[in-house]
């Protein structure tokens, strides 16, 4: 694998990427010339030589090749032209049960019950890989199990901040649960533990149960779609729609608890075929001053059978914004920081580059040569999340489907069995190595090996990325960054990196 | 080796990712992390070019068409070009991107969210060295015996009661043995008179193998136990053995002897007073070579003109200094010497540096309390030269290695002739 990548922009800019470093160079075009002869095997005595191209160089310049030979090999001084990093998984048992017991939030999927029948529903018919829906409860005893469970062997007990998510179902239709799990968590945190709970909700049932949210200062995401028209795939079980409840039971809570509304609300969409970014932004920020999460429909994990049906809802959020012309160059204009692009800059900041790291070197050596890597951007279980199922089923995630269960939980006990957890994970991503370990995004991937789909027992990766497709990915980002200069400090000084 | 820069394009004077660049009042330097070129301007037309034209954020300077004939400016050019520290680039409507090596304040001076953003359970996973004194308390609270060499920065205290107690620190230190990252004890005092030494031994190997338990001893104490240091050395613990330059060679000789196979686990550390110490170390350790020797130099209140000559950095070693990009960010933000390091006393009390009030203590707070409470209020970890007279006004602040606890023993702020606070 190449460690040095060198590129265009849009822009007619020429660059240097250290896959190492994640260090990007500014260059002169000579400078890149020298390095693509390089790449394509020549040496820089040929280079000085001539020997290697009839290509004039100096023809434009005013200073000799040699002083471009001479940038080249200032550059080569620290830099290593190739990289054979070892792709592999090797979390231990001691890692995994760390971050189990480290792990910021728990979430419960507290019933699998739902008052809405919404069309694109994660456990609806489009979908394969979850555990059958019988308006199952979660135990209330087994979800206390757990909690003690972790709550007693919490690494570090000082200032712990974790955060208990309900979710369904509709989670309110099982509200018995949520009262005894905050009253037994509260009974038995220390001082130093700060618990925040939160819930997301279709919003149909917040009026009988807003008291109690708000004395728990629960942070609360209501599912909203846009306006009547852009939510109508959220609907009763007997097909009437579920807008105006919603709308009412929001209504409430902005004359009853005005503030609690405005600290602790928020709304998520979802896009599909009756909705748009535009629409959604629209009703929701002019009527509740707040810009919702706007999610695309999940693509993974789709029956085969309802391929063709699904993708008639489906919209990819990008290419809805494109569509919205005017909308769009609003934005990009007034509110540069809503766009799927500046996103993706945010990312490409994030991950791509050692801005981040310039940081991190205050409790990391930044010249550690990343040399081990882990296959895939799967996180390692329990990093982020625990996730219980109303079978007891420990996921790390809820976006997993049920199969890849990696624990259970009983009303008599949290099974769970940390080394074979370590060993089925590194399993798992082991398979994808040899990949990795030509793929260019191999330092910042994103996908999860969980949700991938797998051709007999490998799993396929969409996004393989040669040196090709990856440095058309990190020009078309440098080249937004040119063409919109002001976005760098947004993102630097305005964006959360982590 | 001059670019033509009549054109009528919009240019820019770029620098390369390697070179960093600080400017003070009426002084700027350039340097280059990987070449280890510096370049250092007074002139008044430089320094106001290098402030007035650089970027915002990005690592370059605008080039306007007025100042290419200027020849102040073209100096500098010329010397950025022919040094390869930069280059000069024609820009059309949108400008290049040139990230830089330090994230720059905001000109409006607004909280960057990448100042705050260390919280302490990173904090705790970077915690690389603790240092447990089982019977000691800290020297410096009597002034004149100022001192800078561990473990002299202690000295011996009688108080038994305050002998430290294996429970609490157990629980202290469990959340750091837990995540598994190397890390170093040092475990200095009077281990021989400690009652509870076996027990805290078996204690500190029970936790990990990646521990690496390094016990400070002094040679006048420690010479005729031949049994107590074979117990420690079994124990795969590393020894650091203290001597002054009046030892009799002899019995360290006699001592090592024993110990032939394991003189890679002997640190000998000579502390140095005065230059004649350094040649009868020199002298009589010549010889011994297997074990590492590190040559310590110890304020005793009455040396300093020891350390101007010795110790302190003249023009010449400034000069010369040639850190690499790792250790300048590193140096811009925190103090490498202290960062995720903490002391442990007898009592309790907890230090992220002996010469700094102390920041809690194991009976009542957590590790997480106490780091939580040094990244906040501490004095030690995040301290750098940035932030002290006469260092925060002189351009060699970027180059300059960070402070030390000789700084803090000599009460001074920095150790270097070029700007002597004495």
């Amino acid at each position: 694998m190449k460690n040095l990548i060198t590129f265009k922009t849009d822009n007619n800019y020429h660059y240097l990427y250290n896959m190492i470093t994640r260090r990007f160079s500014l260059i002169e075009e000579m400078t890149y010339k020298i390095f693509k002869l390089i790449e394509n095997g020549a040496t820089l005595d040929q280079v000085q030589e001539h020997s290697f191209t009839e290509e004039t160089f100096s023809s434009q310049e005013d200073l000799p090749l040699s002083y471009y030979i001479s940038k080249v090999k200032s550059h080569l001084l620290n830099m290593k032209m190739n990289w054979s990093p070892v792709v592999s998984a090797n979390i231990s048992t001691k890692k995994m049960r760390q971050e189990f017991f480290s792990n910021p939030q728990i979430v419960f999927e507290v019933t699998e019950k739902c008052n809405l029948a919404c069309e694109y529903c994660a456990y609806g018919s489009y979908y394969v890989g979850y555990d059958k829906r019988e308006n199952k409860h979660l135990s209330i005893k087994a979800a206390k199990n757990l909690i003690d469970f972790i709550l007693n062997n919490k690494l570090v007990q000082s200032s712990q901040n974790i955060t208990i998510s309900f979710y369904g179902g509709e989670p309110l239709l099982n509200i018995s649960f949520i009262h005894e799990i905050v009253k037994f968590v509260n009974s038995i945190k220390t001082k130093n533990q700060v618990l925040n709970y939160s819930m997301t909700t279709n919003g149909t049932l917040l009026s009988n149960h807003i008291e109690y949210l708000v004395e728990h200062d629960f942070e609360v995401l209501i599912s909203l779609d846009g306006n009547k028209e852009n939510n109508s795939y959220r609907t009763f079980k007997n097909g009437s729609e579920s807008f105006k409840k919603i709308i009412e039971n929001i209504d409430i809570i902005i004359n009853k608890y005005p503030r609690y509304f405005e600290k602790n609300i928020n709304f998520i969409a979802v896009l599909h075929n009756r909705n748009s970014v535009h629409d959604i932004n629209k009703f929701i920020f002019s009527k509740y001053s707040k810009y919702p999460i706007i999610s695309e429909i999940a693509a993974d994990g789709i029956d085969n059978t309802k391929k063709d049906e699904f993708f008639k809802i489906y919209k990819n959020k990008f290419e809805d914004l494109l569509a919205s012309k005017d909308y769009y160059s609003r934005l990009l204009k007034n509110n540069i920081e809503k766009t799927p692009e500046f996103d993706s800059a945010v990312y490409f900041i994030n991950n791509l580059t050692e801005l981040k790291l310039s940081e991190k070197t205050r409790i990391n050596n930044l010249a550690e040569e990343k040399n081990f890597l882990f296959p895939t951007g799967t996180c390692i279980p329990f990093q982020r999340k625990i996730f219980i199922t109303t079978n007891g089923k420990i996921l790390p995630c809820e976006s997993i489907d049920h199969t890849h269960s990696l624990g259970y939980l009983t009303d008599s006990k949290v099974d769970i069995d940390f080394g074979a957890i370590a060993e089925f994970h590194n399993n798992y991503l082991n398979r994808l190595s040899n990949q990795c370990r030509k793929c260019y995004r191999v330092t910042s991937c994103m996908e999860c090996v969980y949700t991938m789909w797998f051709k007999g027992d490998f799993p396929i990766c969409k996004n393989y990325a040669s040196m090709q497709d990856f440095s058309n990915y990190i020009s078309k980002e440098m080249s937004y960054l040119e063409t919109n200069n002001r976005v760098i400090e947004k993102i630097i000084y305005e964006t959360e990196l982590d | 080796m001059k670019q033509n820069l009549t054109k009528d394009k919009k240019k820019l004077l770029i620098l390369e990712p390697s070179v960093f660049i600080n400017i003070k009042q009426d002084e700027a330097i350039l340097y280059d992390s990987i070449l280890g070129i510096k370049l250092v301007y007074s002139s008044k037309g430089i320094i106001d070019f290098l402030i007035s034209n650089k970027h915002e954020f990005y690592h370059y300077f605008y080039l306007k068409q007025e100042e290419t004939n200027n020849h102040e400016v073209n100096l500098l050019i010329d010397d950025i070009i022919k040094n390869n520290l930069g280059f000069i680039i024609f820009i059309n409507d949108n400008e290049p991107v040139q990230f830089p090596n330090i994230i720059p304040n905001r000109s409006d001076n607004s909280a960057s969210v990448l100042q705050y953003t260390l919280d302490y359970e990173q904090s705790i996973k970077s915690i690389n060295e603790i240092t447990i004194s089982v019977d000691q308390e800290p020297a410096i609270s009597e002034k004149s015996l100022m001192v800078s060499s561990f473990p002299l920065d202690f000295k011996y205290s009688n108080k038994l009661s305050e002998r430290l107690f294996l429970d609490k620190l157990n629980s202290f230190l469990h959340p750091v043995l837990t995540l598994g990252n190397i890390f170093r004890i040092n475990i200095i005092g009077d281990i021989l008179n400690y009652p509870l030494l076996e027990t805290f031994i078996i204690f500190i190997r029970k936790n990990d193998d990646k521990l690496i338990v390094n016990y400070i001893v002094d040679f006048e104490i420690i010479k005729s136990r031949i049994t107590f240091i074979q117990q420690l050395l079994s124990k795969r613990a590393t020894i650091t053995i203290v001597l002054k330059s009046d030892f009799n060679s002899e019995n360290l000789i006699n001592l090592l002897n024993f110990f032939p196979q394991k003189t890679k686990q002997i640190e000998l550390q000579c502390i140095i007073e005065s230059e004649d110490d350094v040649k009868t170390f020199d002298e009589i350790l010549s010889d011994i070579s297997d074990c590492d020797l590190v040559y310590k130099p110890f304020f005793n209140g009455n040396n300093y003109s020891f350390f101007e000559k010795n110790v302190f950095l003249n023009e010449v070693d400034i000069k010369s200094l040639k850190p690499n990009a790792v250790d300048i960010i590193k140096w811009q933000q925190l103090n490498p010497l202290d960062f995720g390091k903490l002391i442990v006393l007898s009592n309790g009390d907890v230090y992220s540096n002996i010469y700094n009030p102390n920041i809690g203590n194991i009976l009542n707070d957590t590790i997480g309390d106490i780091v939580e409470k040094e990244l906040s209020e501490g004095k030690s970890w995040l301290k750098t030269r940035k932030e002290v007279h006469p260092c925060k006004s002189c351009i060699y602040e970027l180059v300059c290695p960070p402070i030390s606890n000789y700084e803090y023993a000599l009460n001074k702020n920095n150790l270097c002739l070029l700007n002597d606070t004495k």
